[in-house]
């Protein structure tokens, strides 16, 4: 609030001789939430019920409620439509019903009561207090964007896009393997899938490899491995770009085969693993293509040992892969 | 100021948290459980075994060229008495008093067999035996034929001994028949033979008619002679055999048990594993 109205003008508003004790007043209405400042009143629609995004809008809607009321001829005038009523303020409305200032065009659609609809259940009330600021994000959205305007733009939809879905990933880099005294490097394509909602999402995948020769113990072999892995995500939201971390399990389906043996074979097993990482992903939120940059780590504690007769086990499998990888991701 | 569901948001990251939390304990669960006793097997150098877990003698006697030889009274037979593993071994008993002649239970591998390749076997002597003046007990041999395919034609060529050293106690040695026959200076002077316990010969044998030939045996391990830098077989055809053959032994009747054989590319070592 304090972005939108300097402090001192804040405090005049609030405590001018007419305000009401409570001169601010919010009520949680489900879906629908209304914000009652300075006389004027205003419901909105909000399906997804983010709290944050509440704030912001409401803070702007008492912000230009008071300073309205300071200033009646700086509201621009609203187009002509149904006059509609606002409901009892104690008292405050007495005789004809005003009608409700259109919303502003940068506000969400604005859904005002008709006469007679029921009021719902009002939250506690929240005086502002003199010194209460808007939380930071707020202020510094309303104060980079456009002063005394906050973010939501579009009449029709209720919110921007935040990320919320599903993404489809794409990437292509390499990884190593070590942990077994001989190191391995090989190319792969990871594809993967990420189910978000806010700054969270579940996401898994797979990753593609060819087939590498490896040794343990000095014997050859032919190794082919797929992983997939499991994970945990939290995007960390900036302007333009967004790091993001991933935590969980990763499982590899490892086959092998021994070279050069008297008799050779191929035995398979599943590894499991922790599977961790850190990633960039560029462009706007509500682009449908942006590149990424994912760097991963795979720990195996008990990588599978390696058996050939008849010396019996002669190696394992390596215990830490690390990948690198670069692509895109979709929101279909 | 904020329109604040405090159960709904606080919710959300109490679930992220949790679910995150249980993903990761699903891993450390999984990765203790799995992968502990997961193995690859990838192969095998082991080109033959007898471990005669089939309760008879036909690892040896079923292959060409493969059997067993023993003149009564000797004898050679299957026997849960003394294993090395699993539930039956071989019981080889010779009776070779003085003056009475070789006699032998052998249990052999002949023809068909690699240029290169190690040999091995597990023996377990129940007791000393003394070795007489002008005796011997061969435990294993190397033969050679002077025509692959004439059977009358077979000699010997190494023969590996247990011999009684002065105190009583066991040990080995290396007869080496050509050149009109003698003891071959061993690495390892007078490795000791343990009696009531398992143990394990081992022979390396290239066969090469050139001066690329080579013979090498271990002890429970243990290198005990290397020889190399010379010819062994005028051809190609090998003999092996894993057996008990004495002469002038005290007492004369000599039991030897013999169990887990095997022919690989590799060596078996003490901890080698002949099967899963």
């Amino acid at each position: 609030m304090i972005t939108l109205i300097p402090e001192e003008r804040l405090a005049r508003r609030l405590q001018a001789p007419g305000t009401t004790a409570t001169p601010v007043k919010l009520f949680d209405l489900g879906k629908r939430y209304r914000v009652v400042a300075a006389g004027s009143v205003r419901e909105y629609r909000d399906e997804t019920r983010d709290c944050a995004y509440r704030a912001r809008v409401a803070a702007v809607f008492v912000a230009l409620a008071l300073d309205s009321a300071a200033r009646p001829d700086a509201l621009p005038v609203p187009p002509p439509g149904p006059a509609v009523a606002t409901p009892s303020q104690g008292g405050r409305n007495d005789g004809p019903q005003a009608a409700v200032p259109a919303a502003s065009p940068t506000l969400p659609e604005a859904i005002v009561p008709s006469q007679g609809a029921t009021v719902g259940v009002p939250m506690p009330t929240v005086a502002l207090p003199l010194d209460a600021r808007a939380e930071a994000t707020t202020a510094q959205a309303v104060s980079s964007e456009n002063p005394g305007v906050t973010a939501p733009v579009s009449s029709n939809s209720v919110r921007p896009s935040t990320g919320e879905g599903f993404t489809i990933e794409a990437a292509a880099g390499g990884a190593v393997g070590f942990g077994n005294g001989d190191d391995v490097a090989l190319p792969a394509i990871v594809l993967g899938i990420a189910a978000r909602r806010g700054d969270w999402a579940g996401t898994g995948g797979i990753v593609a490899a060819p087939a590498f020769d490896g040794t343990a113990g000095g014997l050859r072999l032919r190794e082919w491995r797929l992983p997939g892995y499991l994970a945990v995500r939290h995007h960390f939201e900036r302007e333009g770009w967004a790091p993001y971390a991933d935590g969980g399990l990763c499982l590899v389906l490892h086959a092998a085969t021994g070279r050069d043996l008297a008799n050779d074979q191929t035995d398979r097993a599943l590894e499991v693993g922790i599977h961790a990482g850190v990633g960039i992903r560029l462009g706007r939120q509500a682009a449908r293509f942006k590149p990424f940059g994912l760097l991963v780590v795979d720990y195996f504690p008990r990588p599978s040992a390696i058996s050939a007769l008849p010396r019996g086990e002669v190696g394992h499998t390596s215990s830490v892969w690390m990948g690198v990888a670069f692509g895109v991701s979709i929101n279909p | 100021m904020s329109i604040r569901n405090a159960n709904r948001c606080h919710c959300w990251n109490l679930s992220a948290a949790a679910f995150m939390a249980s993903v990761l304990g699903t891993a450390l669960a999984g990765s203790a459980l799995s992968g502990c006793g997961d193995r690859l097997d990838v192969g095998s150098d082991l080109l033959w075994t007898a471990r005669h877990e089939l309760g008879d003698l036909s690892e040896w006697t079923a292959l060409p060229g493969g059997g067993t030889e023993a003149v009564a009274p000797s004898s050679v037979e299957i026997s849960p008495t003394h294993v090395h593993q699993g539930r039956f071994g071989a019981k080889l008993t010779i009776t070779a008093p003085a003056n009475a002649g070789q006699q032998g239970a052998v249990l052999g591998r002949a023809g068909g067999l690699p240029r290169e390749t190690y040999y091995s076997a597990w023996y377990y002597l129940p007791q000393p035996v003394a070795v007489g003046d002008n005796g011997f007990w061969v435990i294993m041999k190397f033969r050679i034929r002077n025509v692959p395919d004439n059977p009358d034609t077979a000699r010997e060529l190494y023969d590996l001994d247990l011999w009684t050293l002065p105190g009583g106690k066991m040990s080995l040695r290396l007869y080496d028949h050509r050149l009109g026959g003698y003891n071959v200076a061993l690495d390892v002077a007078d490795p000791l033979v343990p009696t009531q316990r398992w143990f394990q010969v081992e022979a390396f044998y290239r066969n090469a008619q050139d001066s690329t030939g080579r013979v090498t045996y271990w002890l429970d391990g243990t290198k005990i002679v290397d020889i190399e830098g010379m010819a062994m077989a005028p051809n190609s055809w090998v003999g092996w055999q894993a057996g008990s053959v004495g002469k002038n032994l005290v007492p004369a009747t000599a039991v030897l048990y013999v169990d887990d054989a095997a022919i690989s590319r590799t060596r078996v070592t003490p901890t080698g594993i002949i099967a899963r």
